[in-house]
C-alpha cells in the first residue's frame, strides 16, 4: 500500500471514531452553540428564500465557506454537516500530526501511532471536536503556525514565513478566539525570530508576519460594509466567570507536556526560542480572553495547546529512551486532562462531559418541544440568526419567515405582523433580549401582542398564533 | 602545472629588456603556474607591461617580425577563404599569399599553433607575430559584412520558427481575427452575455494567475537551499589552474561613465583574470564610449568589439556579432553597472559541474545596490527579489521554461552557438532564450549568487525599460504560441501553463488591471446596480475575492520577497505596490503600441542616474571599490 494510500485508511478511521464521539455527545443531548450556530447559517444559505438577508453574515469566513462546500458536495442533511467537518479536519490534522513525527521527527511508525492515540483520546482534543469546525481550524492554525514559527528560526526561507503568516491567518478566520492567538502572538514573533531578521528592521520584520491578519480582517470589513452586515458584535461572547482553580486546572493538565516537550531543546536556542513563543503566543491569548471575552469556555480556549505540544515532541532531540519518555509523558498527561476537564462548571464543557458519561441533558429538551410543536405548521416568524437552533432542530427552513422576506421586515420596520405564527425565545424577567422580533415587540413576553395568541409556552420558547377574526 | 620553457625563455627577456621587475616576473611566473596558463596571458591580464612591448618581445624570441596589421593590412579576400571561428581560435589568420606561400599572422606563435599553421597553410608558411587585438580586429574587419548579416539574421534563416523577425504569423492574425469578430458579433447580439462570459474567463485567469505565483513562491523559497550550499562548497574547493577560459560580454551602448565600475567589478572576480576573455561590445559609431575605454588603459584581457552599424540597433544583435570572437568555454552577460558577487563564476563553474549535462545556462540572481534611493527603487527591489529569489526558483524547481533575465545569464557556449544565440528582433532576447533552450530539450538552472545593478531613479526612465520587457515579453510569447503542440511536446503540460501564466500573466495583469479597477470604481460610485448584469452573483464573488484575496496575496508576496535577504526593513513598502502595478500598466499599454508601430525599437534605459552611481565610479576609478554584497546594498 502506498503512503498516500494509508494515510487514507488513517484518516478514514480517525474519521469515523471522531465521528462516533461527536453523534454520541449528541445523543445524550450535546450540541455546542458553535455547530449550532455555524449548521443554522448553513441551512439558509443553502435552503433558505433566495430573498434571505443576513445582517450578522462573514465572521468567521474559513469555517462558514468550507460548511457550505461540504453540504453542497455531500448533501447530506441527515447528519449535521458541521460535525462531518469538524471530524474531517480533526482526523486530517491527526494524520498530518503522525505523518510530521514520522517523517520529520524521525518516531517509528508504532511510537506515532501510539502518540496519535493519546493525543486524539484527550479530553480536551475531543471537546475541541465536538464544538465543531472552527475550534478545529483554529487548532490546525495554530499547528502550521508554531510550525512554521520553529521552521522560520531554522531555514528563514519564505514558504516557512508564508507558514506562520498562513497559520495566523487561518486562526483569525477561524474563530474569534483566533484572533487572541494572534494578538497573543505579537510580542513572541520577536522572541522567536532569527536575530538577522529583526536586524535591519523589526518593524518590518512584524509587519510584513501580520500582514496577512490585518488584510483579512480588513477585507472582511470591506466586505461587511459592501454586503451591510455586522462583524463586530458576533466576535464577543457572554461572559461566564470561572474559578481561579478551574483556571489551572485546565492550564495545569495540559502546560507541563508541553513545557516538558520545548525543554528537550534547552541547550539549542534556535529550537528552544521559537518552542516557547509558540507555547507563549497560546497562553497569552488565554489570558486576553480574560478581558475581550472572546471564548466562554476554558477548554476550547486551552486546546490550541495540543497543537504546541506536537511541534514540540516533533523537534524532541533523538535518544533512546524518547519513545517511552514521550509516552510516558502524555500518558501522564492523559490521565490529568481527564479530571481536569470534569472540573469545569457552567460552561459547555461541563454539559459535554456529561453527555460523554452517558447521562442525558434536558437543555435541548424544550427546543425539542418546541419543534415537535411546530412539526407540520408553516408560516412561522423567526429570528433564525439569534435561535440558530431552531433551524438545526428542524432541519431545514422550509416552514419559516426569515429576513429578506417582506412578512418578516415589514413588522420589524412598524408594520403589524401579519404571519400565521411568531416564534420567540422565552426570556427571564428583566431581562434585555437579543431576539430582534421580541426587542421589536417586548409585549410578546406578557402575551399581549394584539392580534396574537400565545399557543406555546416551555422553558425555552414561546409560540403565538395570529388570532382568528 | 610546471612553467613551460617558451614562458620562461620570454619572461627572461622581458627582465633583460628591462620591461619587467624581477618581482613582477616572480610573481608573474608564480600565477602562470597556479592559474596554469601561459606567461603571457598572465602578462596581458596586468597593467605591467605594454601589449605592443609584450608582442614585440615574442616576436625577437621567436625571431620572427612583429606587424601591425591596423598599418600592414591584410588581403581580406584571402581571410575571407579560410574558417573564421577557426583563425579567432588560434588567434592566427593568413594576411597575404606571394607566389603560393602564405604570410601567417599569429598571436600565439608556440609550436602547437605551428602546427596548425602546418596543417592550414602548408608547410612553407611564413610567420609573423601580430597582437590579439589585431587579429581580431583584422578578422572583425574582413567578416564585417558576413558577421553582421549572421548577427542579424543567423537565427531568423536557419530556424525561422523562433524568430520574432515576423511579429505574428498567418495563423496567428486568423486567430486574432476570429478572437475579435466573435467578440464583436456577440456584443451586437448579445452584449450582457458576451461582456459575462469575457468577465467569467478572465476572472478565473486572475485567479489562476495569483495561485500560481504564490505556488511559485512557495516551491521557490523552499528550494535550493540544499543544491546552493553544495555548489558553494564545490565552487571554494575549484583549484584556479582546472577553471575553464570564461567569455564576458559586455553590451553597451553610450555611457562611458559607468566603465570604471565595470572594469573594477571583472577585477574583483575571484577568477584567474588571464582566464577571462573580456568583450566590452560597443557600436562602432559610439566614438564617445570607445574613446573612454581606451583612455582607461585596460589590461590586456579586455577587449573592444565594435559592432558595425545596422538595423535593428539591438543589444542582441551587438552581442551575436561579438560573440563570433569569443575565445570561452562558457559565456557570461553583464551590462555596463553591473557588479557581480566575486565567486559567480566559480559558482557558476560548480553549477555545471554539478548539473545533468542537459545544462545549457545558469541564471544568477539580479539586484539593485541603490535599492533604498527612493520609492521607486524600493518597489523595484521587492519586484526583483520576488522575481529572482523566489519565482524563478519556483519555475525551475517545477520545470517551467524559465524566461532569462537581463544579465548574467551563463551560457555554455557550444550550446549557445547551436541555438544560434539571441534573436536580434526580440527585445527581451535573453527570456526568448530562455524558453527556446527548454523546446530545444535543453536546461536553464538558477542559482543564488547575485548580481547588483542600478534600480532606475526615474519613472520615465523605468516606464521606458519597462515597455521595453513587456513588449519582448509579448514578442517571446507570440514566437513561442506560433506552434501549440510542438510548444506542449517539447515542455508538457506543466511547462505550457507556467508559460501561459507567467509571461502571458505577467503582460495581460497588465493590460487587464485598469478594466477591472474601472469596474471597481463603477461599483464603488453607482453601486452594484451598475455591474450586475454583467457580474452575476458568482461571478462577483471570484471578482471580490481576487480584489481582496488575490491583490493581498499579491502584496504579501511582495513583502515576502526581501526576507531571503534580509531586507525586512522593505517588507512593509510592499503595500505600495498598488501604485507599481499602475506603473506597469502605463507601460503595458506603451508596449501594446510599440508592437504594433515599431516592434523593434530597443528603448534605450539611461544608466548612471544614481546618486550611488557617482561614488560608485569614484571608487571604481581609484581602484579600491568595495566588494558587491548584499551589505553594500543594505
Amino acid at each position: 500500500m502506498s503512503r498516500l494510500a494509508r494515510s487514507w485508511v488513517l484518516w478514514g478511521g480517525l474519521f469515523l471514531v471522531l465521528l462516533l464521539s461527536s453523534g454520541w455527545a449528541e445523543l445524550n443531548g450535546f450540541v455546542s452553540d458553535a455547530n449550532t450556530n455555524l449548521w443554522a447559517r448553513i441551512i439558509i444559505q443553502v435552503d433558505g428564500p433566495s430573498s434571505y438577508q443576513v445582517s450578522d453574515a462573514f465572521y468567521p469566513p474559513i469555517p462558514f465557506v468550507l460548511g457550505l462546500l461540504a453540504y453542497l458536495a455531500t448533501g447530506i442533511s441527515s447528519v449535521p454537516t458541521t460535525f462531518l467537518l469538524a471530524a474531517a479536519i480533526a482526523a486530517a490534522q491527526l494524520v498530518l500530526w503522525y505523518d510530521s513525527l514520522r517523517s520529520n521527527g524521525s518516531f517509528g511508525r508504532a511510537s506515532s501511532l501510539a502518540i496519535l492515540v493519546l493525543l486524539g483520546a484527550n479530553p480536551f482534543f475531543l471537546r475541541a471536536v465536538a464544538d465543531g469546525p472552527e475550534t478545529m481550524l483554529t487548532m490546525l492554525g495554530t499547528w502550521v503556525f508554531a510550525r512554521g514559527l520553529v521552521n522560520l528560526r531554522l531555514t528563514g526561507n519564505a514558504p516557512d514565513m508564508m507558514k506562520v503568516a498562513v497559520g495566523l491567518m487561518a486562526t483569525s478566520l477561524s474563530s474569534s478566539y483566533g484572533l487572541m492567538i494572534c494578538l497573543g502572538a505579537l510580542p513572541f514573533m520577536i522572541v522567536a525570530a532569527r536575530p538577522s531578521m529583526v536586524a535591519t528592521s523589526s518593524f518590518g520584520y512584524l509587519f510584513a508576519m501580520f500582514y496577512p491578519v490585518l488584510a483579512s480582517i480588513g477585507s472582511l470589513l470591506a466586505v461587511a460594509a459592501i454586503f451591510d452586515s455586522n462583524l463586530v458584535p458576533l466576535l464577543v461572547e457572554d461572559m461566564v466567570e470561572q474559578t481561579a482553580r478551574e483556571h489551572v486546572w485546565v492550564i495545569g493538565s495540559l502546560i507541563p507536556a508541553t513545557l516538558i516537550a520545548c525543554l528537550q531543546n534547552i541547550r539549542s536556542g534556535w529550537l528552544l526560542f521559537p518552542l516557547l513563543a509558540a507555547v507563549g503566543s497560546v497562553i497569552a491569548a488565554y489570558v486576553l480572553n480574560f478581558g475581550f471575552h472572546v471564548e466562554s469556555d476554558p477548554a476550547v480556549a486551552a486546546a490550541p495547546l495540543l497543537a504546541v505540544t506536537v511541534v514540540a515532541l516533533r523537534f524532541w532531540p533523538p535518544h533512546p529512551a524518547r519513545t517511552v519518555m514521550v509516552l510516558s509523558m502524555l500518558g501522564a498527561s492523559l490521565l490529568l486532562c481527564v479530571p481536569a476537564i470534569g472540573k469545569l462548571q457552567r460552561v459547555e464543557t461541563a454539559s459535554w462531559v456529561q453527555a460523554m458519561q452517558g447521562r442525558a441533558l434536558a437543555e435541548r429538551q424544550a427546543t425539542l418541544e418546541v419543534a415537535a410543536f411546530a412539526s407540520g405548521k408553516s408560516g412561522i416568524m423567526v429570528d433564525v440568526e439569534r435561535n440558530p437552533s431552531i433551524v438545526t432542530m428542524l432541519g431545514g427552513v422550509e416552514q419559516l419567515i426569515v429576513a429578506g422576506e417582506p412578512l418578516y421586515d415589514w413588522p420589524l420596520e412598524g408594520a403589524i405582523p401579519q404571519v400565521p405564527y411568531i416564534l420567540v425565545p422565552a426570556v427571564a424577567p428583566g431581562t434585555v433580549p437579543r431576539d430582534r422580533i421580541l426587542l421589536r415587540f417586548p409585549e410578546l413576553q406578557r402575551d399581549r401582542l394584539d392580534g396574537y395568541d400565545e399557543v406555546f409556552r416551555n422553558d425555552g420558547w414561546l409560540v403565538f398564533e395570529k388570532a382568528t377574526s | 602545472m610546471a612553467r613551460d620553457v617558451e614562458s620562461e625563455a620570454i619572461g627572461a627577456l622581458l627582465l633583460d629588456n628591462g620591461v619587467l621587475t624581477a618581482e613582477q616576473l616572480d610573481q608573474a611566473e608564480d600565477l602562470a603556474e597556479d592559474w596554469d596558463v601561459s606567461l603571457v596571458k598572465v602578462l596581458l591580464s596586468r597593467r605591467w607591461v605594454g601589449t605592443e612591448e609584450l608582442y614585440r618581445s615574442i616576436a625577437q624570441y621567436y625571431d620572427v617580425p612583429l606587424v601591425n596589421l591596423f598599418d600592414d593590412i591584410p588581403d581580406e579576400d584571402l581571410v575571407r577563404q579560410f574558417d573564421p571561428a577557426r583563425m579567432n581560435a588560434a588567434m592566427t589568420m593568413p594576411i597575404r599569399k606571394q607566389d603560393g606561400i602564405f604570410t601567417i599572422a599569429t598571436a600565439r606563435p608556440g609550436p602547437q599553433n605551428l602546427l596548425h599553421i602546418q596543417d592550414s597553410y602548408g608547410e612553407n608558411a611564413e610567420i609573423v607575430v601580430a597582437s590579439h587585438f589585431d587579429i581580431s580586429w583584422a578578422l572583425q574587419r574582413a567578416f564585417r559584412e558576413q558577421h553582421s548579416h549572421e548577427a542579424v539574421f543567423a537565427l531568423a534563416e536557419l530556424d525561422p520558427d523562433m524568430s520574432a523577425q515576423k511579429v505574428v504569423t498567418p495563423p496567428q492574425i486568423l486567430i486574432i481575427y476570429l478572437l475579435i469578430s466573435a467578440f464583436l458579433l456577440g456584443m451586437a447580439f448579445s452584449p450582457v452575455g458576451t461582456i459575462l462570459a469575457v468577465n467569467i474567463i478572465l476572472t478565473v485567469f486572475y485567479t489562476g494567475n495569483f495561485l500560481f505565483k504564490a505556488v511559485l513562491v512557495w516551491v521557490g523559497g523552499a528550494a535550493q537551499e540544499t543544491s546552493s550550499k553544495a555548489i558553494a562548497a564545490e565552487a571554494k574547493l575549484l583549484r584556479d589552474e582546472d577553471l575553464p577560459v570564461y567569455t564576458v560580454l559586455v553590451p553597451m551602448f553610450r555611457e562611458p561613465e559607468v566603465l570604471p565600475i565595470l572594469a573594477q567589478a571583472l577585477r574583483n572576480l575571484d577568477y584567474p583574470l588571464a582566464k577571462l576573455d573580456i568583450k566590452i561590445v560597443l557600436e562602432e559609431g559610439d566614438h564617445e564610449t570607445i574613446e573612454a575605454a581606451r583612455k582607461l588603459d585596460l589590461e590586456g584581457v579586455f577587449e573592444i568589439i565594435r559592432v558595425p552599424a545596422s538595423h535593428p540597433q539591438t543589444k542582441p544583435k551587438a552581442c551575436n556579432f561579438a560573440l563570433r570572437y569569443a575565445q570561452g568555454e562558457f559565456l557570461v552577460i553583464f551590462d555596463a553597472e553591473d557588479k557581480p558577487e566575486p565567486d559567480q563564476l566559480k559558482k557558476v563553474v560548480a553549477a555545471f559541474n554539478q548539473s545533468s549535462d542537459d545544462t545549457a545556462c545558469i541564471q544568477c540572481r539580479l539586484n539593485y545596490y541603490n535599492a533604498r534611493e527612493n520609492w521607486l527603487t524600493r518597489m523595484f527591489t521587492l519586484d526583483y527579489s520576488l522575481w529572482f529569489d523566489l519565482m524563478l526558483p519556483g519555475l525551475e524547481k517545477l520545470k517551467v521554461p524559465i524566461p532569462l533575465g537581463g544579465t548574467s545569464n551563463h551560457f555554455r557556449m557550444d550550446v549557445l552557438r547551436e541555438m544560434n544565440a539571441w534573436d536580434p528582433f526580440n527585445v527581451t532576447e535573453d527570456a526568448d532564450l530562455g524558453i527556446r533552450l527548454t523546446q530545444k530539450g535543453y536546461r536553464v538552472g538558477v542559482i543564488d549568487s547575485t548580481t547588483f545593478e542600478e534600480a532606475n531613479v526615474s519613472i520615465p526612465n523605468w516606464i521606458r525599460q519597462r515597455s521595453r520587457w513587456i513588449k519582448g515579453y509579448m514578442q517571446t510569447f507570440l514566437v513561442h504560441s506560433r506552434r501549440p503542440v510542438h510548444l506542449w511536446r517539447s515542455v508538457g503540460a506543466a511547462g505550457v501553463f507556467g508559460f501561459v501564466f507567467f509571461i502571458g500573466g505577467t503582460i495581460l495583469s497588465g493590460l487587464l488591471n485598469p478594466i477591472f479597477w474601472a469596474t471597481f470604481l463603477i461599483w464603488m460610485i453607482f453601486g452594484a446596480e451598475a455591474i450586475e448584469p454583467y457580474f452575476p452573483l458568482p461571478v462577483l464573488y471570484l471578482s471580490l475575492v481576487n480584489l481582496l484575496a488575490g491583490n493581498g496575496l499579491l502584496i504579501y508576496l511582495t513583502m515576502v520577497a526581501p526576507f531571503r535577504r534580509r531586507w525586512t526593513d522593505l517588507a512593509p513598502w510592499g503595500v505600495t505596490v498598488v501604485g507599481y502595478w499602475i506603473l506597469m500598466t502605463v507601460a503595458a499599454y506603451k508596449a501594446l503600441q510599440q508592437l504594433v508601430s515599431n516592434p523593434f525599437y530597443w528603448e534605450k534605459t539611461t544608466h548612471g542616474l544614481s546618486k550611488h552611481t557617482a561614488s560608485e565610479v569614484a571608487a571604481a576609478s581609484s581602484g579600491s571599490a568595495a566588494r558587491p554584497s548584499a551589505e553594500d546594498a543594505a
